[in-house]
C-alpha cells in the first residue's frame, strides 16, 4: 500500500500534467494554481521534487536545450499519473460523500 | 541575470553555498547549480514586482530577499539531515533510539513523532526535528539556568564591552568620517593669520589680499555676530554669522528655498538675510512663502532672500547668515591690526595643500612690506598666514577625544571578550566529563554540536540583546550630556556597523571559547579521561590572563594621566571668581543707540536697577567676560617707547568695563587705584593693566606711566594707567598667558553688554533680568543667562568627560581582571587538589600551599604589569595632549600607584583561591 500524497505533492503532480517543467517554472505554476497560497522557495521545492523522485512520481530529466544548461526539467512518470489520479478519485469520492456536500451547501448557503 | 553586478552575484552565490552546506551531500551536489539558477529567477521576478511602501522594498530589497532565500535553504537542509538521520535508524529499533535520544535531550523518548507502528507510512520528519529543537532549546537554557554564577558575569561583561563599544565607536565614526556635510569637504580649508604657533583671525585687508591673489577655487569670510530679530509676538537673540559673497557657494551648499542673492559691492542692496532651517521652522512656522518677507533685524527692516537647508550648520550656531561688504576705511592698511574674520577657502583642483600653503605665505609675505609701521612687529612676532583643512580645524579637539575614548571601549571589549573566554573555557572544563559520557552512551554528535552551537548563540544573544539596550539607554543619556565640542553629534545615532562588529565579537568569542573547545573535548578519546590538553589549555588560560591584566594597566595608566591633566586644569589659578555669580547678556542696535552717550546711559540705568536688588553686592558690565570665548587685543605704544629693531610693539588684549567690574568678578588690584564714576569723557583718559602687562613692559613700576593706540593722531590722546591688576585666564583656560588691558567704559561706550552680577548665596532668576530689561527697553532681549561657574565647567567638561570615562572604563577592567584572576586560579587549585593533597601529606606546611597559589596569581599580575607598562609607555608617549603635560618623573609616579592597585587587587583576587588549597585535607583528596 502506497501512502495517501501530501497536499504539496499532489499539486506538484498536478503541474506536470501538461507537460515537464523546471524548478521555477513549476514554483510559478503552484502560484497560479493556488491564487498564490502556495509559494515554495529553493529549499522546500527540491526537497519535495527529491522526495517524490525517490517515490518514482516524477523523473528528472537530463540537462535540456534550454537556453539555461543549469535546468533541468522534471516530467510525471506513470507511476506518478496513477497516484495523483488514485489521489484525485479520493477526494473525488471525499467530495460526493453527503456529509461534505451539507458542509460545503451550509458554507455557500 | 547579468543585469546586477558580478560582485552582487558572487557575493549572493556564496550566501547560497554557505546555505546549500547544510544539506547532505548528494542532495547538495545534485541541486546546487539548479538551485543557485531557482534564486537567480526569484530575484528577477523580485525586482519586476512593483514594492509600494518602504516596508515592501526593504523586504524585497535584493540582499534581504538572498537572505531570506540563504535562511529557507539552510533549515530545509537542516530538515533534510534530520529526516535522513530519522530514517537510517531503524523504525523497529526503539531501544538504541530511545537511548541515543535521551543522552543527547536530556530527556526520554517522548517525541510526538516516534514512530507509530499501526501506521504503515513514515511519520512525518519536521515535526521531529522541530521537537528536537525545542527540546536542545530548553535544554540550554536549562544548563545556562542552572549555573547563573559563571553565565552571568559573561553576559554582564560581554554585554557592558559591547554597549560601550557599540556606543563610543558610532561616536568616533561620526567624528572621524567625514563629520561635515558638505560637498568635497576635504578641499574646504580655514585661512588665519598666524603669530608663530599662534592663530589668529585675518583683518578685511588681509582677506582682500587674499582673495587677490586668488589660489583658490574660492574663498569666503565670516565674522560671528548676534541680533535681535523681532517675531510677532516677542524678540528674539539669535547667533548670526555676516558672510561675504561667495561663502555658501564656497561650501557648496544651495538654499533650500530661494537664493541668497548676496550683495557683492557697497551700491548694491545689502538688506537681505538666509535663515537657517531650524529658524524657518520655529519662527516661521515652516511658511512656504517666506523669501520675499521683510523682517526686522535689529530693528532694521531687511527681505528673507533664502532658506538654507537644515544640513547647514556652519557656523555651528548661527540661525541667519547676513551679507557682509567692506567699504574703503575697513579695507585700508591701518586697520589691518583688526583682525576678526574667519575665513573658508575651496582649494583649486589639482592644488597640492603644500601648494597652498606656500601661496597664502607669499600673500602675508607681502603684506610685512605695506605697513611699515607694524613691520618689525610682525616680523618679529613670526607674523604669517596659514591655512587647515576645515575639519580639522573645527574638530580637532573632538577628534583626539573620540579617538581616545574609542580605544579605550576597544579596549574594555577586548578583555571583556577575553575575560568571558577564559570563563566560558572553565565552564567547558568542568562540562567536558559530562558531554564525553553522553558521547560514550551514543549521543549523535550532531546533535550534541546543534546543542553546543545553541547554547552559546543563546548566550552571545543574551549579551547582545543587553548590550544593545544599553547602548540605546546610554546613547539617550549621552546624547544630552556631551561637551560642547562634541555637541554637534547630540543626535548621538547608533552605527549600524559598529553595532555589528561588536555583535560578531560577541558571537565569535562565545563559539571560540565556549563552543569548540567543548565540541572538540566531547569528541576526544575516551582513555586520556580528560588529562589530554589540560596543560596546553592551562597555560592559554595564563596567557589570557596575563593580557587581561596588561590592557586593564594600559587603561589605568591612561586614567592615571587623564586624572593628571584634569587635576593640573582645575587647580589653574582662574585669577577670578565663578562662585555665585552670573552673567547675561545685552546687544544694542546702532539704530536705537546710535551713539556713546546713549549707549553709556543706557548701561548705567541697567547697572544701577541691577544694583538696586537686595541680594546683589556688585555688578558691572564689559564688552565681554573671562571663558566666553572672544577676543579683541591689538598694539599700543607707551610714552616714549621707539621701535628698535628685534622689539616688538607692545600689544594686549583689550577689555572695555565699567566701573565695579574687578570688585564683581573677585579679581584682586595689585597696585594704584580701581576705575570710577569720575572717570568720564571728560575726565583724564585712565587705563588699568594686568599684571602680565606691568611685568613686560614696565618692570619697574607701571603707575603713573602713560600709552596711546594711536600715534599718528594729532593730538595724541594719552591714557594714564592708575591701577594694576590680577591676570585672568581668558579663553582656554590652558592659553598663553596674554596681557591685558582694561578701558573704562564711561570712556568708550559698548554695545555688546555683558553684565556680570555677583549676589552671594543666592542666584538671580532670567525671568527677573528680562522684567528688568523690559521696563527699560522692551525691545531689547537678554540672552547668554548663565552662571559663571557652569562656564566654568563648560570650560574643563571635555578633559572631565574623557576622565570619567576612561576611568570608569579602567575600573571595569581592573574588575575584568580580578574576576579572571580569581576564576583561573579556583580551576587550577580544583584541577591540582590531588597534588596539594599529597603535598600537604608529604608535610608541605598550609602556609607554603597558600603562598604556592598567591605566588601563582602574582605571576601573572607582575607579567601583565610588565607588558602593560611597556605598551602604556609608547602610547601615553605619543599622545600630543599628554605628552605635555604628562613628565617622565609622574609617569612613573603614575606607574607606581597602578602596579600597587593591581597587585593588591589582583593579592584579594588570588586569596579566597588560596585559602580552598590551604584548607585541603589530604585525608579527602588521597580517598577520592
Amino acid at each position: 500500500m502506497t501512502p495517501p500524497l501530501r497536499p504539496v505533492d499532489l499539486l506538484v503532480l498536478l503541474t506536470l500534467e501538461q507537460g515537464a517543467r523546471h524548478g521555477y517554472g513549476i514554483r510559478q505554476d503552484l502560484l497560479g494554481i493556488s491564487d498564490g497560497a502556495v509559494a515554495l522557495d529553493a529549499g522546500n521545492l527540491y526537497r519535495c521534487l527529491n522526495r517524490l523522485q525517490r517515490q518514482g512520481l516524477l523523473e528528472r530529466e537530463a540537462a535540456g536545450n534550454d537556453d539555461d544548461p543549469r535546468r533541468r526539467n522534471y516530467r510525471l512518470t506513470e507511476h506518478g499519473r496513477d497516484q495523483a489520479r488514485s489521489e484525485l478519485r479520493r477526494l473525488e469520492r471525499l467530495l460526493a460523500n453527503r456529509a461534505a456536500r451539507a458542509l460545503l451547501a451550509e458554507a455557500g448557503g | 541575470m547579468s543585469e546586477h553586478p558580478p560582485a552582487a552575484r558572487r557575493t549572493r552565490r556564496w550566501w547560497i553555498r554557505w546555505a546549500l552546506a547544510f544539506f547532505p551531500r548528494d542532495f547538495r551536489t545534485t541541486y546546487a547549480e539548479e538551485i543557485q539558477d531557482f534564486v537567480s529567477c526569484r530575484l528577477t521576478e523580485a525586482s519586476e514586482t512593483p514594492a509600494y511602501t518602504l516596508l515592501e522594498r526593504a523586504c524585497r530589497s535584493r540582499p534581504a530577499l538572498v537572505l531570506r532565500l540563504a535562511v529557507e535553504l539552510a533549515a530545509n537542509g537542516l530538515a533534510e539531515r534530520c529526516s535522513r538521520l530519522d530514517a537510517a535508524r531503524s523504525p523497529t529499533d526503539q531501544r538504541s533510539r530511545c537511548q541515543s535520544a535521551a543522552v543527547s535531550s536530556g530527556q526520554f523518548c517522548h517525541e510526538p513523532n516516534a514512530v507509530q507502528p499501526n501506521h504503515a507510512r513514515l511519520p512525518h520528519r519536521r515535526p521531529v526535528m522541530i521537537a528536537n529543537l525545542t527540546l536542545d532549546l530548553r535544554h540550554a537554557w536549562r544548563s545556562l539556568r542552572g549555573q547563573p554564577a559563571t553565565l552571568a558575569p559573561v553576559v554582564a561583561m560581554l554585554a557592558l564591552g559591547m554597549a560601550a563599544c557599540t556606543l563610543f565607536f558610532s561616536l568616533a565614526g561620526a567624528v572621524l568620517i567625514d563629520p561635515l556635510p558638505f560637498e568635497a569637504a576635504d578641499e574646504l580649508m580655514t585661512v588665519r593669520n598666524r603669530y608663530g604657533d599662534d592663530r589668529t583671525a585675518l583683518s578685511p585687508p588681509d582677506f582682500q589680499d587674499h582673495l587677490r591673489a586668488s589660489g583658490f577655487a574660492s574663498l569666503a569670510a565670516w565674522t560671528p555676530s548676534s541680533v535681535a530679530l523681532e517675531t510677532r509676538d516677542r524678540v528674539l537673540q539669535i547667533e548670526a554669522a555676516r558672510t561675504t559673497p561667495g561663502f555658501f557657494e564656497t561650501l557648496g551648499v544651495a538654499a533650500a528655498l530661494g537664493s541668497p542673492g548676496w550683495p557683492t559691492t557697497q551700491a548694491d542692496d545689502q538688506a537681505v538675510v538666509a535663515i537657517s532651517h531650524d529658524l524657518w521652522v520655529t519662527a516661521f512656522g515652516s511658511d512656504p512663502d517666506v523669501i520675499g518677507q521683510t523682517i526686522r533685524v535689529d530693528r532694521s527692516p531687511f527681505t528673507i532672500s533664502a532658506v538654507m537647508p537644515s544640513s547647514l550648520e556652519f557656523p555651528r550656531t548661527a540661525s541667519i547668515w547676513l551679507p557682509l561688504v567692506f567699504d574703503a576705511d575697513q579695507l585700508a592698511d591701518q586697520n589691518r591690526g583688526n583682525e576678526y574674520l574667519e575665513a573658508v577657502a575651496r582649494l583649486e583642483p589639482g592644488v597640492s595643500f603644500a601648494q597652498a600653503t606656500e601661496l597664502v605665505e607669499n600673500t602675508a609675505a607681502n603684506v610685512i612690506e605695506l605697513v611699515p609701521d607694524r613691520a618689525s612687529y610682525l616680523s618679529d612676532n613670526g607674523w604669517s598666514a596659514g591655512i587647515t583643512p576645515l575639519d580639522e580645524h573645527e574638530f580637532s579637539e573632538a577628534r583626539s577625544s573620540a579617538w581616545m575614548l574609542s580605544s579605550a571601549a576597544a579596549l574594555l571589549m577586548i578583555i571583556a571578550c577575553v575575560n568571558a573566554g577564559v570563563l566560558l573555557m572553565v565552564r567547558t572544563s568542568r562540562r567536558r566529563s559530562e558531554l564525553r559520557t553522553r558521547a560514550l552512551l551514543g549521543a549523535q554528535p550532531f546533535r550534541l554540536a546543534t546543542q553546543l552551537l545553541l547554547e552559546n548563540t543563546l548566550i552571545a544573544g543574551l549579551a547582545g540583546v543587553l548590550g544593545l539596550g544599553l547602548a540605546l539607554a546610554l546613547a539617550a543619556g549621552l546624547g544630552s550630556a556631551l561637551p560642547s565640542e562634541l555637541a554637534r553629534f547630540q543626535r548621538l545615532d547608533l552605527d549600524l556597523q559598529a553595532l555589528v562588529l561588536t555583535l560578531g565579537l560577541v558571537l565569535l568569542t562565545t563559539f571560540l571559547f565556549g563552543a569548540l573547545p567543548s565540541w572538540a573535548g566531547s569528541r576526544s578519546d575516551v582513555s586520556s579521561r580528560g588529562q589530554m590538553g589540560r596543560r596546553g589549555l592551562s597555560r592559554l588560560r595564563r596567557v589570557l590572563v596575563t593580557q587581561e591584566i596588561a590592557i586593564a594597566v594600559v587603561l589605568l595608566l591612561g586614567a592615571g594621566a587623564l586624572l593628571q591633566e584634569f587635576t593640573r586644569l582645575s587647580s589653574l589659578e582662574l585669577g577670578f571668581e565663578v562662585r555665585d555669580r552670573t552673567s547675561f547678556r545685552v546687544t544694542l542696535p546702532s539704530s536705537a543707540y546710535p551713539d556713546r552717550e546713549s549707549r553709556r546711559a543706557f548701561a548705567d540705568e541697567l547697572l544701577s536697577d541691577v544694583r538696586s536688588w537686595p541680594e546683589v553686592r556688585h555688578a558691572a558690565a564689559a564688552d565681554r567676560l573671562p571663558l566666553d570665548g572672544r577676543r579683541w587685543g591689538g598694539t599700543f605704544y607707551p610714552e616714549g617707547w621707539t621701535a628698535a629693531p628685534g622689539e616688538p610693539t607692545p600689544g594686549a588684549e583689550f577689555n572695555v568695563v565699567t566701573e565695579d567690574y574687578f570688585a564683581t568678578l573677585g579679581i584682586q588690584r595689585l597696585e594704584g587705584r580701581d576705575l570710577h564714576v569720575a572717570d568720564t569723557a571728560d575726565g583724564p583718559p585712565v587705563v588699568l593693566i594686568d599684571r602680565v602687562a606691568a611685568e613686560r613692559y614696565w618692570p619697574d613700576g607701571a603707575v603713573g606711566r602713560r600709552i596711546t593706540f594711536d600715534r599718528e593722531a594729532d593730538p595724541v590722546q594719552w591714557r594714564e594707567i592708575v591701577g594694576v591688576v590680577e591676570h585672568v585666564r581668558r579663553e582656554e583656560l590652558d592659553g598663553l598667558a596674554r596681557p591685558q588691558v582694561y578701558l573704562p567704559n564711561r570712556q568708550g561706550g559698548i554695545r555688546d553688554l555683558t553684565v556680570a552680577v555677583f549676589a552671594p548665596g543666592s542666584s538671580i532668576s532670567a525671568e527677573r533680568i528680562s522684567a528688568t530689561l523690559a521696563r527699560l527697553d522692551p525691545s531689547l532681549p537678554a540672552f547668554a543667562i548663565e552662571p559663571l561657574e557652569q562656564k566654568y565647567q563648560t570650560a574643563v567638561s571635555l578633559p572631565r568627560y574623557r576622565l570619567f570615562f576612561v576611568s570608569a572604563f579602567a575600573a571595569t577592567a581592573l574588575i575584568y581582571c580580578l574576576l579572571g584572576v580569581y576564576s583561573v586560579l579556583s580551576l587550577t587549585v580544583r584541577q591540582r587538589r590531588p597534588e596539594i593533597g599529597l603535598r600537604v601529606a608529604l608535610g608541605s606546611s598550609t602556609r607554603s600551599v597558600m603562598f604556592r597559589v598567591l605566588g601563582d596569581g602574582l605571576q601573572m599580575t607582575g607579567w601583565g604589569l610588565v607588558l602593560g607598562t611597556a605598551v602604556g609607555y609608547a602610547t601615553l608617549r605619543s599622545l600630543e595632549g599628554l605628552r605635555a603635560t604628562t613628565s617622565e618623573a609622574s609617569f612613573w609616579a603614575i606607574v607606581a600607584s597602578v602596579a600597587g592597585i593591581c597587585l593588591a587587587a589582583c593579592a584579594l583576587a588570588a586569596v579566597v583561591p588560596a585559602r580552598s588549597a590551604a584548607s585541603t585535607h589530604p585525608a579527602t583528596t588521597l580517598r577520592s
